[in-house]
């Protein structure tokens, strides 16, 4: 091999890979002057694959994005030295989809449920919207911003569903409405889950739909079932009694039923920022919160079995890895952490990664688990510079991909809320609520 | 030597004698062989016995025998004789023909035997001194036993070696007959040599007569010689004879003076006054001390000499090849500096040891071993071996100095007015600040989100959240009221808490003296999140409250008001609804006042003191001296013990307060400090004041200058001076910088005209400028062609560069700050024509020295003409030479030009006063000047009057005495001056009255009085 020129350079690569489209191990020489288009030509007509499937490349840890030579000048590695490289199917580039316009400002979106939307808006309104972008219904269900909103997931396949919705007014609600865009819509409000005496900060259910967990700036975490009580639970204050009784009216029916808590974790020292179920097991519930605290409790009994402590790390939000066996948690060290679940109770626990964010990340969404093996290393985070990123935990010195929203408006606007689910992306903050298609494009939902 | 010197003496008698007399006297002085010649000198003076004996006694003294001796050890005694040697050298050769007869002559006489001619040498007749010739023994056998000669018919050998016959001996009767026949026969004694009886000489007899009869062997010896009288007799007696006087009484009575001394001794030693034995000191008890008892020194042990370094391979004088340096090496030692080579020899191969030469180093090497010794003692030396690192500060890990701000989280904006105030809720969750237009905001402190507005009339001075968790509440200052707002969505207990404490059911009794401050709430049952529900009104006139200040426990609120009486300050008790001022009057203005979180005290900041009080004894503590010049803020440390005090002055000050009321550690902040951005419009606008600003100053400058030498005009024009044409330019020079004000006024359409007029006239001011300075320079050259052509042809030249000058500058308005912007220059011509006027200042400059260089033989002004004339000239140079380089540095467009004006303006001032100077310089043919610079320097103390300049000039009729005078008069309206009356009065002062002598002495002091 006479390398006369720089062109001419060789490295000898191995190529990996844990897609569905494994190479033959084999040592290849590719010139040093090759990026990531040539490197995935390779890869295809190798493979010979019928249709062309768009890869990325992981040098450790990084993905190449400059040519190979230049990588290898760079980090200082001789051409001699064999490179494994680890190839993904690409993301194609995010495109926005549409835009949702707000009022006020978005503190949780959600897309979990097919072909709606869901926000919780500062305005305490929870809004339905649908595909078409058209605003299906404005629900007044909080008097205060409301914070967080989940679906609560039901086998039933009628139209109606049951959404908890967690505000400021120191109380969650359960709501039931039903899904149509005709004149049959509605919206009733069944229950109000009263524990907390600080603002919530998040309410989320379980995968079955049976079990809500509230999280609140008191430090509390309730652990509340989803089932209507037909009376009130907990007995009206006196002083809101009249106040009530004015707004809600002189209907008692109507009226929501107050609810109590079936178990109250007490263990967190500070605010709660957001309390989760495992999805594999729906009893166990890991929370985290500004106290630099990822806990997980044994829901049933109401005691924490697990505490992962972080060195000043007030966390923001938590959300489940598909594996199951990690948790990451965003603080506003603007850092997103990945601690593993299983480790053993210390008093520090370093982080297995950790993914630098330029300004304060506030929401973490986890690739849908209905997504191929292949995105399971797939995390969105947004942030508060209104820069929402895609993460390949496997790569974790720079996002995959990253797009602003709210590009219309000068200056970053906060990115509060980021929901992901089968290639769309939703996302909730100060500008409203954006679509976004990210993801494989042969998935995308028609809009 | 002394061998070698002794066989040469004998070779030299030889030759001396062989050889003859002429070259023997010629001998000694071709050669330096004093030696041989004061040898033969000594020879000579032993050999002879003349009269010369006596004259060199030392001579004398050596015989032959002991001159090798004597030569032998006395070589010294030889120098020191060689001289005097020299001398018996040429005596002796003047002797030489007395001297020979000396030796013994030989005779040549031809042998009987061989028929051959032989040396015969006369029987040597004995003398005096010579040895054993005093006897004439015949026998000279010498004291051997004779018996040995018994068998012999001899019995010796005499002198020549003749055998001495043994002389024939009778037997005993023939003894006894000659006893018979001869009488004197029994005085004859056996002679043991001769071996035969000798008869006694009668001294013989003699002596051995004395010696019998006991008597003095001598025959000389008289026994009875008579008394020599040395001292006795007459005239030889004792003038002062041994005293016979019996002893003193003093030699045995003990002597009183000395009992007198002994008492007194005797009596200081008993009143103490001497103390017998020296005092024991320390000293004296520790003179016997355990030696090794003492800590072992500090001191390091004196520095052993250095070892010399083991010679290695490569100092041998046969070294192994690998050691011999190559070509490259051994240049590269000799190029490089004696200190810098790594070894001071180069290595060099020898065949052998004998043909290594000798060490051409040596010298150097032991002067230099000597300059060590004497300049350098070995004394050790503390060499500074610090790592430059380890003076660097350890600065402390970033990561542990946690938490600190790295980042802008997020931003909450006030749009309408600017956010003075803000506070941070006890649970963290809320921040509510609040704004000059008088909104204040509520918010959450991690998601920013404001959920909460109430809106003011006024601004808001201070918000700060109540400190207690039981309830919730916020206080918001506006001008004279405060307000206790509640904040939305409390839990229905802290909610009703606070409404109970804010507005309570039951009024706590008001107080005995009733205050002037108001406390107004609404119900709690009327009571929303939306509107205050306790409002206290401070008394009119207090002013805004710019500081709120909450003790720990919620209950005491100190506010700080911006108004009149009693520094503002109040404290209010909120579960007395009642409010009062702790003081009744304060020093100084009270910045900031804060509780103590434990104890009673209170601090009060004014602008440079903190105070801090009991106010529960109500009295003053201690006053804290921070040396700040206005303190900002302020905080004390939750336990109490520590205060720290932040100032405007870009300090902070930590008091420990159990300490000292000087601060305990003083931080300072040290910003960086940023370069202007010269292309910032906010830099060119404050360019733009500026230059504005100084046209108008120059302006005020120029006419001032105007009025000043307005005579000079008025002289032209009323003709009075006759008309030269260079004159044109020094009226034209005032007159066209008057532009120069009237065009800032100037249309603001028309910006463009009015920067290009700036541009021209300011030119123009620089070309006359230049051009007078020429026709000075000219004059000083007496108009000499070659001077005036080379200037004249330059002179075009910068003409022709500025007249183009004036069309490049470019200029709008701005409707911002209402004045023109130059909005474009180009730099590059400016450059042109600001270097071409420098050239031509500098060439006109160094020909103004030359002349004046010239001059300098046959005038006494000269020193005063250049310093006046010279003065003018690099005015006006160092003035073009501003604009000039500003202009290459090229900040921006607006500085390219700014300092054009002032250089006109200088240069034309300059030029002007010269070419008037050469005026009077035509006029009178004598240079005469007016320091205008002591204009200002000469009235002492009175710089601020007024300061009136008459200038006259008087022309004397007399062609000889040409008087110029410049009188400054200054009025003095100071009455409080110290050294002049209460009056205001009249100082004149003659600046200069400078007077050429020739035959009529002109008198000054008359002048001055007679004006």
């Amino acid at each position: 091999m006479a390398s006369t020129s720089n062109a001419d350079v060789s490295h000898p690569v191995v190529f990996t890979t844990q897609t569905a489209y494994p190479l033959p191990s084999q040592k290849f020489m590719i010139p040093a002057s090759w990026r990531r288009y040539q490197l995935s030509q390779l890869v295809n007509k190798a493979l010979s694959l019928e249709k062309p499937v768009p890869f990325d490349f992981l040098v450790r840890g990084e993905i190449l994005r400059t040519t190979l030579g230049e990588w290898c000048a760079e980090k200082g590695i001789g051409e001699e030295e064999t490179l494994e490289i680890e190839y993904i199917e690409s993301v194609m580039p995010p495109q926005k989809m549409s835009s949702l316009p707000h009022e006020d400002w978005v503190s949780c979106v959600s897309c979990q449920e097919p072909n709606y939307f869901f926000t919780a808006s500062y305005d305490g309104n929870i809004r339905i919207f649908d595909y078409a972008q058209s605003l299906l219904q404005t629900i007044p269900v909080h008097e205060a911003p409301s914070t967080s909103l989940t679906v609560i997931p039901s086998n039933a396949n009628s139209d109606t569903r049951l959404i908890a919705s967690a505000s400021h007014d120191l109380t969650a609600r359960l709501t039931q409405i039903t899904l149509s865009t005709g004149p049959t819509a509605s919206a009733r409000t069944l229950a109000s889950l009263h524990l907390h005496t600080a603002p919530l900060t998040s309410i989320t259910s379980n995968s079955s739909g049976s079990y809500l967990l509230t999280a609140s700036n008191d430090g509390l975490i309730g652990f509340w079932d989803t089932s209507i009580p037909t009376t009130d639970e907990v007995a009206l204050e006196e002083g809101t009694e009249r106040k009530k009784r004015r707004k809600v009216g002189e209907d008692q029916d109507t009226r929501p039923k107050r609810k109590a808590p079936l178990n109250v974790l007490k263990s967190h020292t500070a605010r709660v920022s957001k309390a989760i179920f495992v999805k594999s097991d729906n009893k166990t519930a890991v929370s985290a919160g500004f106290d630099s605290t990822v806990r997980t409790w044994d829901t049933e009994n109401g005691v924490c079995t697990n505490t992962i402590t972080a060195s000043s790390k007030p966390f923001l939000d938590i959300a489940e890895l598909p594996s199951g066996q990690s948790v990451l948690a965003a603080s506003t060290d603007r850092t997103v952490c990945q601690y593993d679940l299983r480790a053993a109770e210390s008093a520090t626990t370093a982080s297995v990664t950790t993914l630098h964010h330029s300004a304060t990340p506030s929401c973490i969404a986890t690739s849908p688990s209905q997504s191929p093996s292949s995105s399971e290393h797939q995390i969105i985070t947004g942030a508060y510079d209104g820069v929402v990123r895609l993460w390949d935990l496997r790569s974790t010195k720079s996002a995959v991909t990253s797009f602003k929203v709210w590009e219309a408006r000068t200056g970053g606007r906060k990115v509060l809320s980021v929901d992901w689910t089968r290639g769309v992306v939703g996302i909730g903050g100060e500008g409203g609520v954006e679509v976004w298609r990210v993801g494989e494009g042969d998935r995308l939902v028609p809009s | 030597m002394a061998a070698t010197e002794a066989g040469r003496s004998s070779r030299k008698r030889k030759t001396a004698v062989e050889e003859p007399l002429n070259t023997e006297s010629t001998f000694p002085q071709n050669v330096g062989l004093e030696m041989e010649s004061d040898a033969e000198g000594d020879d000579e003076g032993a050999a002879s016995d003349d009269g010369e004996v006596d004259e060199f006694p030392e001579i004398d003294t050596r015989s032959d025998t002991e001159d090798e001796d004597y030569e032998s050890n006395s070589e010294d005694e030889e120098e020191e004789d060689e001289e005097e040697d020299e001398e018996d050298q040429e005596e002796t050769e003047s002797e030489e023909d007395d001297d020979l007869h000396i030796f013994p002559k030989a005779k040549t006489v031809v042998s009987d035997i061989t028929g051959q001619p032989k040396r015969v040498y006369p029987p040597i007749e004995p003398d005096y001194d010579s040895d054993s010739s005093t006897e004439d023994a015949p026998n000279r056998v010498g004291d051997i036993p004779m018996h040995w000669y018994d068998d012999l018919p001899h019995v010796g050998y005499d002198m020549n070696g003749r055998k001495v016959l043994r002389p024939a001996r009778g037997d005993e009767l023939d003894k006894f007959l000659e006893t018979i026949d001869d009488p004197n026969s029994w005085t004859a004694a056996f002679d043991k040599k001769a071996q035969m009886d000798k008869p006694l000489s009668s001294e013989e007899l003699d002596l051995i007569r004395r010696l019998q009869e006991n008597e003095n062997p001598d025959e000389q010896y008289d026994p009875y010689e008579p008394t020599v009288e040395w001292f006795t007799g007459k005239g030889k007696e004792e003038v002062m004879p041994l005293s016979s006087a019996p002893e003193p009484k003093r030699r045995w009575v003990p002597s009183k003076w000395e009992k007198q001394k002994v008492m007194k001794i005797v009596r200081a030693i008993r009143q103490g006054r001497i103390v017998p034995n020296k005092p024991r000191t320390t000293d004296d008890q520790s003179r016997f001390y355990p030696i090794w008892n003492e800590e072992p020194s500090n001191q390091p042990a004196p520095l052993p000499a250095p070892k010399p370094r083991l010679p290695t391979h490569a100092e041998s004088y046969n070294p192994p090849e690998e050691y011999l340096p190559t070509e490259e090496e051994r240049k590269a030692w000799e190029e490089t500096e004696k200190e810098d080579r790594d070894r001071d020899f180069l290595p060099q191969k020898y065949s052998a040891l004998r043909l290594v030469p000798a060490y051409n180093q040596f010298i150097q090497e032991r002067f230099s071993r000597q300059l060590d010794l004497y300049l350098a003692p070995r004394i050790q030396r503390t060499k500074l071996r610090i790592d430059p690192n380890s003076l660097i500060p350890k600065l402390p890990s970033p990561n542990s100095l946690k938490p600190f701000p790295v980042y802008r989280s997020l931003t909450v904006s006030h749009e309408k007015g600017r956010a003075r105030c803000i506070s941070v809720s006890p649970d963290g969750i809320w921040v509510a600040s609040g704004d000059e237009s008088g909104s204040v905001s509520l918010w959450e402190t991690i998601v920013g989100k404001v959920v909460k507005k109430w809106k003011f009339k006024g601004k808001i001075g201070a918000v700060e959240w109540c400190p207690r968790t039981d309830v919730c509440f916020l206080v918001v200052t506006i001008e004279e009221q405060l307000h206790f707002l509640i904040p939305p969505n409390l839990p229905v207990a802290i909610l009703k808490a606070t409404q109970a404490l804010l507005a309570p059911a039951n009024m706590p009794p008001p107080p005995a003296v009733p205050s002037p401050v108001k406390w107004v709430s609404t119900s709690a049952a009327a009571s929303t999140s939306d509107s205050p529900i306790l409002t206290v009104s401070l008394p009119s006139g207090s002013g805004l409250p710019k500081q709120l200040a909450w003790h720990k426990r919620g209950d005491y609120l100190a506010t700080v008001a911006s108004g009149e009486g009693q520094g503002g300050v109040w404290i209010h008790q909120l579960s007395r609804r009642h409010s009062q001022a702790p003081f009744k009057k304060i020093k100084g203005s009270v910045q900031l006042v804060l509780f103590h979180p434990t104890k009673p005290h209170f601090f009060v900041a004014t602008q440079r003191y903190v105070r801090m009080y009991n106010l529960a004894e109500q009295k003053l503590l201690k006053t804290l001296m921070p040396g700040i010049k206005w303190i900002s803020s302020m905080d004390v440390h939750p336990l109490g013990d520590h205060l720290i005090v932040g100032g405007y002055d870009r300090k902070l000050c930590w008091f420990d307060l159990e300490l000292s009321d000087k601060p305990y550690k003083i931080l300072r902040i040290v910003g960086a400090r940023k370069m202007v951005d010269w292309t910032s419009p906010t830099v060119i606008t404050g360019e733009a004041d500026v230059f504005g600003k100084l046209i108008f100053s120059l302006f005020g400058l120029y006419v001032w200058e105007i009025f000043q030498t307005s005579d000079f005009d008025w002289s032209i024009i009323t003709g009075k001076r006759k008309f030269v044409w260079p004159l044109i330019l020094s009226v034209i020079c005032p007159d066209r910088l008057d532009y120069l004000s009237f065009g800032d006024n100037a249309d603001r359409l028309h910006c463009t005209v009015y920067i290009r007029l700036l541009q021209v006239t300011g030119n123009l001011a620089i070309l006359t400028a230049s051009t007078s300075l020429m026709i000075r320079t000219i004059a000083l050259w007496e108009r000499q062609i070659r001077i005036v052509i080379p200037l004249c042809v330059l002179c075009l030249a910068h003409w022709v560069i500025l007249c183009r000058g004036m069309f490049i500058v470019h200029a709008v308005y701005s409707p911002e700050t209402k004045s023109c912007i130059v909005t474009f220059t180009d730099h590059v011509f400016l450059n042109v024509g600001f270097f071409a006027t420098m050239g031509f200042d500098f060439i006109i400059l160094c020909f103004t020295v030359t002349a004046l260089w010239k001059q300098r033989t046959h005038s006494d002004l000269w020193r005063l003409l250049f310093q006046d004339g010279l003065m003018y000239f690099c005015l006006t140079f160092f003035c073009n030479a501003v604009p000039a380089i500003l202009n290459v540095i090229n900040l921006n467009p607006l500085m390219n030009v700014i300092a054009t004006i002032p250089a006109a303006t200088v240069s034309t001032i300059a030029s002007c006063r010269l070419v008037m100077r050469l005026q009077e310089f035509n006029q009178t043919k004598a240079d005469v000047y007016v320091h205008s610079s002591q204009v200002l320097t000469n009235n002492n103390g009175t710089r601020g009057g007024p300061i009136r300049l008459a200038k006259r000039q008087t022309m004397s009729p007399a062609p000889q005495v040409m008087v110029t005078t410049d009188r400054i008069v200054v009025e003095n309206y100071t009455p409080t001056s110290i050294g002049s009356a209460k009056t205001a009065r009249k100082m004149m002062m003659d600046l200069e009255a400078m007077k050429e002598y020739s035959d009529t002495e002109y008198d000054r002091e008359s002048y001055v009085a007679g004006s």
